[in-house]
């Protein structure tokens, strides 16, 4: 069997980094800024660029990785299912602050974005920012947004909410841990659910809860509102 | 463990058969999350194989998209022009979406613990 030299070179190379990343994050006591995938994504791009190679090579060369994003989305179901638990006795009043955050997350950034950039494919990509990154590429691809620009779009959030979110909650004297990792985890997905976990066990299963949640309610509710956010440019 | 990584992967083949029949359009492997997240629920408990794929596939999963991730290298002159505005952008719309939800437990009065 032969397979073409580059092909392994890409593949080996991105499981390298990655684990290289995730020890660097381990030592530094893991800060946001130093997520493994934030620090191998640009790893990654520099040494791209200085091989020369170009991206769509090294997009076809890593489909492999890529593909397991599917079932990854699937095996999603276990956690969301072993957290739904959480909520039987709060069932309503979450479901409804969970639909009412995940549109206004999405339609807030859309509108905004065609108004003040009028970059359609930027806006198609803000339209999954909230999400969880895989969750995120799927339906904006699907919407002819750009999957890689929306994985951008959905680090940023999560580090921009990390920052911003416990100041704000402080703001409204939302103390509740249950409710401050509801919160955490809609907004800012992956992030968010970390940040949550370092508060209490509470609050990160909540946030767990609450970022699953929102990529299927996004994903199912959000496609066909779209085209009407962007009427604007 | 195969058995597990099958399960997903034929769920995931009936999400995109479904949403590609009604024409909605949903990521197919978001499809199969909610019809094996059904599954779950009528069974009561996650089947052995399927746990072990799962957690399996959850502990990398942010690997994963590194390779989406990269694809960010093509969109450097996006990111140049409108930088700014995004990092606005997304800064005013985490804080609308937060209190939005903050309103609706007080709406409600949800107290959850």
């Amino acid at each position: 069997m032969s397979v073409s030299i580059n092909l392994l070179l890409a593949i080996s190379m991105t499981l390298g980094i990655y684990l290289l990343a995730e020890q660097i994050y381990r030592r530094a006591g893991r800060s946001a800024l130093l997520h493994p995938v934030i620090v191998s994504i640009f790893s990654i791009m520099g040494v791209i660029t200085l091989l020369g190679w170009d991206y769509p090579q090294y997009q076809r060369d890593t489909q492999m990785i890529h593909f397991l994003l599917g079932p990854a989305t699937v095996a999603l179901a276990v956690p969301l299912h072993e957290n739904m638990a959480l909520i039987r006795r709060m069932a309503v009043p979450l479901l409804v602050a969970c639909f009412t955050g995940a549109l206004v997350a999405s339609a807030s950034a859309v509108i905004l974005s065609d108004l003040m950039t009028a970059d359609d494919v930027l806006s198609l990509s803000m339209s999954g920012k909230s999400i969880t990154t895989p969750i995120a590429i799927g339906m904006v691809d699907n919407l002819g947004g750009s999957g890689s620009l929306a994985a951008g779009l959905v680090l940023l959030t999560g580090a921009i909410g990390t920052l911003l979110l416990p100041t704000l909650m402080r703001l409204c004297k939302l103390t509740d841990h249950a409710l401050y990792g509801y919160v955490l985890g809609l907004t800012a997905h992956g992030f968010g659910t970390a940040q949550a976990f370092e508060k209490s066990a509470t609050c990160g299963a909540f946030a767990g809860l609450s970022m699953s949640l929102t990529g299927v309610v996004t994903a199912f509710l959000v496609p066909p509102l779209v085209p009407y956010w962007m009427v604007w440019f | 463990m195969v058995l597990g990584f099958l399960v997903l992967l034929v769920y995931w083949l009936a999400g995109e058969a479904l949403s590609q029949w009604i024409g909605w359009p949903i990521p197919g492997n978001v499809v199969g999350l909610v019809l094996l997240w059904i599954t779950l629920t009528l069974l009561k408990k996650v089947p052995q194989p399927v746990a072990e794929a799962s957690k399996m596939l959850i502990r990398y999963l942010t690997l994963l998209f590194v390779p989406a991730g990269v694809g960010l290298i093509e969109h450097w002159d996006r990111l140049m022009a409108n930088g700014h505005w995004m990092l606005l952008i997304i800064a005013i719309s985490t804080v609308l979406a937060a209190l939005a939800m903050i309103a609706t437990f007080k709406l409600f009065r949800v107290n959850a613990s």
